[in-house]
């Protein structure tokens, strides 16, 4: 069955009843295994282990490099990767949280009736996939350093948009066992990432209703096109990027550019939200393709999977226990028809 | 055997159905259903009741009967009190198995079905607690740790 990321407590709940409160989200492959643990605990309290730590990832995944270099290899993401998609939902922080905390409090906010310019935050390609307007915290509310709005270089979202479809299942199959065949015409590894910017960029033009100004692709020309906004709108662009050079760039251009650094390391154990735990698993399922929990099987793309799935953040269950499978079908029952009637 | 589920409309639908899908959860699941409701929240009891056969159905039963009973001036307390007793009645006759849900409505409303309840003594005298967080969203989706059914005839 197919199911929006937010209603993955669905899952939870049902896994809770059967007495599965603590599960291994597990990859297919026996070579990578067990990824993390979750506690499932108070609903605010959730415990998230990571007892494999990266260095383990990338050791595992360095030896299915060797059995399998090419495309399957590709397909697994990177540590930085692994890692990264931990961070976008939330458990894990920025590694220079207060250096951008001492940023956002000096340039975020501004005065706007004693005429000071509004702050828009703009964003290099690198930091969109990641959920980065979440990260950082620019949503308003009680937070500090909030920005009065987001500018959106189209430069961006051509940098995001590119395909590596599977045409050839078989690697994956006989790498990792018959789950993979529902690989067939979907995005494969970067390209999966590559999506992930795109639905933030959307998400921030459409909801946020950025501003959006039209560049080329290239550091260069999103920088310059960022620029000429600012000064013909005379406001104050603070510009993110993981990257050095396009910060420094940035600045050469007088714009205010921050780098965000991305952690190394993961913690052994952290807490977490059930609504973290929904973020975690739609992020560790769309990355890796396929992960595995007690009993069901969660595609992060699988055959057919379409554009309106990506948008409302789907994932596909698969429940190999057919008691379980009932049960989730039902609850999703009640959920789409209350949704529809809150309409 | 026949299961009753005694209820009020409100104007949001989530506390009238959440309660029901939490007791179908309990495996109390009804076979009839009797709603209290006024003109002012009608959309919502209209939306609420086709809600609670979804429920009802998730949870393996068949399409429950459901009586809605509209009063004119929702301080009309001798017509909430003949809405329980006809339920309550009709309840006993088939030898049901009563619940009476209390969590939704104008707080009168409960009180009145809650001393009903202990008057004609039903099997479950339900209130449903949530977490203020997860107001408004439906039960499958509420952590199970955030919503509590608390059954008052066990309290008492």
């Amino acid at each position: 069955m197919r199911i929006k990321r937010e209603h993955l407590t669905i899952l939870l709940n049902r896994l809770a009843d059967r007495g599965d409160a603590r599960f291994a989200v597990e990859h297919p492959s026996d070579e990578l295994g067990e990824l993390l643990t979750v506690d499932l605990g108070g609903s605010d309290d959730a415990t998230i282990e990571f007892s494999s730590g990266v260095e383990k990832y990338a050791t595992a995944r360095e030896e299915i490099g060797r059995q399998y270099p090419e495309r399957v290899y590709e397909d697994l993401p990177a540590v930085d990767e692994y890692l990264k998609a931990i961070l976008a939902s939330g458990i894990v922080d920025i590694a220079n949280r207060d250096e951008v905390e001492t940023f956002l409090n000096r340039y975020g906010d501004p005065d706007l009736m004693a005429g000071h310019p509004p702050a828009f935050a703009g964003f290099d390609t690198n930091l969109m996939p990641w959920r980065i307007d979440r990260v950082l915290g620019l949503h308003g509310g009680d937070s500090v350093g909030d920005v009065n709005g987001f500018v959106l270089a189209t430069g961006v979202r051509d940098e995001l948009t590119w395909d590596d479809k599977c045409h050839d299942t078989d690697p994956f199959v006989e790498a990792f066992g018959p789950v993979y065949e529902e690989y067939w015409n979907q995005p494969l590894g970067s390209a999966r990432i590559g999506r992930l910017g795109l639905l933030t960029y959307r998400r921030i033009r459409d909801i946020e209703q950025a501003v959006e100004v039209q560049s080329e692709q290239g550091d260069e020309e999103i920088i310059a096109a960022y620029d000429e906004y600012d000064r013909d709108y005379r406001s104050d662009i603070l510009l993110f990027s993981n990257d050095r050079n396009f910060v420094e760039r940035a600045r050469a251009h007088r714009l205010l550019g921050q780098r965000v650094d991305f952690p190394d390391q993961l913690p052994d154990k952290t807490t977490a939200t059930w609504r973290d735990v929904e973020l975690l698993l739609y992020m560790l399922a769309i990355v890796f393709g396929v992960v595995e929990l007690p009993s069901v099987t969660v595609y992060g793309v699988w055959r057919g999977k379409d554009e309106l799935d990506w948008q409302h953040e789907r994932v596909e269950l698969d429940a190999r226990s057919p008691k379980l499978d009932e049960k989730l079908v039902g609850d999703l029952s009640i959920v789409e028809s209350y949704e529809e009637l809150k309409e | 055997m026949e299961r009753v589920w005694i209820t009020n409309g409100s104007t949001s639908v989530a506390p009238v159905v959440n309660p029901l899908a939490a007791a179908c959860h309990d495996e109390f699941v009804p076979t009839d259903i009797y709603v209290l409701n006024n003109p002012v929240i009608a959309d919502v009891t209209d939306a609420a009741t086709s809600l609670m056969k979804t429920v009802v159905t998730a949870h393996g039963g068949s399409e429950p009967s459901i009586t809605v009973e509209t009063i004119a001036d929702e301080r009309d307390f001798q017509a909430i009190i003949e809405y329980l007793k006809t339920a309550l009645e009709a309840s006993t006759d088939a030898a049901a198995s009563v619940a009476i849900d209390v969590t939704p409505g104008r707080k009168f409303w409960s009180i009145i079905s809650f001393r009903a309840g202990f008057e004609y003594d039903v099997d479950h005298l339900y209130y449903t607690h949530v977490d203020g967080e997860y107001f408004g969203e439906s039960f499958p989706t509420i952590p199970r740790p955030a919503i509590e059914l608390i059954d008052f005839t066990e309290v008492f």
